[in-house]
């Protein structure tokens, strides 16, 4: 048994097939339970507060139906958070995915010192275990021409920088957008980086041989190899970014005049602080019923991308 | 054609000198900022205004946040790991009906927006009498943090051949047996590398703190460094001890299981 424990198998491949028993039930069953108790009642409870009212004096609590999403898709603030919301994921994943496969290119080079790669790969890591609190306060302080050190660049260049850029409409948004690029990007770059890693070598070989140069080597052998892992980061993105919180409340909550005003922070802003708890839920609905609509177009076009 | 090999090598090392830097140098020079006087917070001087005094007040100061937000990752990814490795095995071994109704339950949850657990959590606690409380904190960090930990768990289980299982179970050894003594013991390095990825997860998680938490007793770290974010503060350094305190430990334990971290996350990445 020493011998099996010492080989590294791929952790595809399984061995066997996994026994049918009933003594699987047992093992899940204690996540299943804690899932059911602690997540599924509080989203039923969601679910009835979107669509119902509740009345402070008396207590009742009233079916309404879609009144409150009735409402809320009145609201034009919903429609520019969500659209604030799209802005963001689209440009975040987008750049996760192309910052993270470029730099996962560079470090999976060859010509790269075995040091260089693993001390690269583990520092560039650090900003991925940051604190979203701390990396909201390092941004807010880099995009404060006050205290950033990106000033003495910028007055280099003979432009002039005077106010935050968190304090104006139009660069708020890439200012929470850098932020969150720089402390998810690293995750991105590993896994890519560790996908690279298995592509065996021959590949290249035998297209260095055909005489391929760098370019045509990268579009047919690495890009078609990496292309499965990379559309389902990107799906895991599209989710992680849109339901994300902590950066937009703590760097700007919500920004100059609402310019920077997610739906999750809607969300939270109208149950928490508006007190409208019944608003919040439906605003929450919504989002969830948005990413599952878009979750089960990309579901369709991923099963017709594979019959072809 | 040697002289052109290695201008290309110079050339990528400076690339990657230069994607290090861009990745690391907030972080770099949020402990300088640190270990500075109020003075020359923003000065990189070496020798002058250099001190630890920030370290030593932001201690004192907020110990107790510390001690909160330890209690809290730590209850969490207890938690966590129970019922993560529990049902990992279960995933991974066993085929059962409702088999694909957890995994896509698991898949749910780690889809739904965590604002709307809160909202949904936040009147069904009052009602228990879990608001303002870390209790809250544990059950809402380890639901957060299970389908990760699942995913990882059935990816590192997967690689482990079933012929160990097996070989316990014919010498007349339980399935939890198995589990505990055979399987666990070989992926030691893979589960130490989870309860740090699920550690760093509930040390890092602010929402929760902040809507479940009020009084100033129980308050986490992170919610802490909110509310002094959004003050009037011109002592930079011990703002940034604090930022410090909160980042770099967890960073170190981070590097040092990063290899099975990445390992596991890819393989359950593929598998997914």
């Amino acid at each position: 048994m020493g011998s099996m424990i010492g080989r590294r198998r791929h952790p595809q491949k399984r061995t066997s097939k996994p026994s049918a028993s009933a003594q699987g039930v047992r093992f899940v069953l204690p996540a299943v339970a804690f899932i059911f108790i602690c997540a599924i009642i509080p989203i039923g409870n969601v679910v009835k507060l979107a669509l119902t009212s509740t009345d402070f004096t008396t207590g009742n609590t009233v079916w309404v139906g879609v009144t409150h999403f009735v409402q809320v898709a009145r609201a034009v603030e919903f429609w520019s958070a969500a659209w604030h919301t799209v802005r963001y994921v689209v440009l975040s994943v987008f750049l996760h995915l192309f910052l993270g496969l470029l730099f996962a290119i560079v470090l999976n080079s060859e010509l790269l010192a075995r040091v260089a790669k693993a001390g690269a790969r583990s520092l560039m890591m650090l900003p991925w275990t940051t604190t979203l609190v701390v990396s909201a306060l390092l941004w807010r302080l880099l995009l404060n021409p006050q205290f950033s050190i990106f000033r003495t660049v910028v007055n280099g260049l003979g432009m002039t920088w005077d106010r935050s850029l968190l304090t104006m409409v139009g660069s708020a948004f890439l200012g929470i957008v850098i932020a969150n690029v720089w402390n998810f990007t690293p995750f991105y770059m590993l896994m890519i980086l560790a996908q690279l890693q298995s592509i065996p070598r021959e590949l290249y070989e035998a297209a260095d041989i055909d005489g391929a140069g760098q370019l045509r080597k990268l579009l047919s052998i690495t890009l078609p190899q990496l292309e499965e892992l990379i559309w389902f980061l990107g799906i895991f993105d599209v989710v992680g970014t849109f339901i994300q919180f902590d950066l937009v409340w703590l760097m700007t909550n919500g920004g100059p005049l609402g310019s920077t005003e997610v739906l999750a922070t809607l969300s939270y802003r109208r149950a928490f602080e508006s007190f409208d708890i019944n608003l919040g839920s439906s605003i929450g609905i919504m989002m969830v019923l948005g990413m599952a609509a878009w979750t089960g177009a990309m579901w369709l076009v991923y099963q017709r991308r594979r019959r072809t | 054609m040697s002289e052109r090999l290695a201008y290309r090598k110079i050339a990528l090392h400076v690339v990657t000198l230069v994607c290090v830097a861009a990745m690391v140098t907030p972080i770099v020079w949020m402990v300088s900022i640190s270990l500075h006087t109020p003075e020359y917070a923003f000065s990189f001087s070496l020798r002058r205004g250099v001190t630890v005094s920030s370290y030593a007040a932001t201690f004192k100061q907020s110990s107790l946040f510390f001690l909160n937000s330890l209690i809290v990752a730590s209850c969490s990814t207890a938690i966590t790991m129970f019922l993560g490795v529990s049902a990992g095995y279960g995933l991974s071994r066993f085929r059962f009906t409702g088999k694909s109704l957890t995994t896509y339950l698991v898949l749910l949850l780690r889809m739904f927006p965590p604002v709307l657990l809160v909202i949904g959590f936040f009147q069904i606690g009052n009602l228990v009498g879990l608001f303002d409380t870390l209790v809250s904190l544990f059950i809402l960090n380890s639901l957060f943090t299970l389908p990760f930990v699942i995913w990882m768990m059935v990816a590192y289980f997967n690689s482990i051949p079933v012929e160990i299982d097996e070989a316990g179970l014919v010498d007349g050894c339980t399935r939890v047996g198995v589990l505990f003594r055979l399987v666990l013991p070989v992926s030691v390095p893979s589960v130490v590398a989870v309860v740090v990825y699920s550690f760093l997860l509930s040390w890092n998680e602010f929402m929760f703190a902040v809507t479940f938490i009020q009084s100033n007793g129980k308050k986490l770290v992170t919610v802490a460094l909110s509310e002094i974010m959004g003050e009037w503060w011109t002592n930079y350094p011990q703002l940034l001890a604090m930022a410090v305190m909160i980042c770099v430990p967890i960073m170190i334990l981070f590097v040092a299981v990063q290899r099975y971290l990445i390992a596991g996350l890819a393989a359950s990445a593929v598998k997914g």
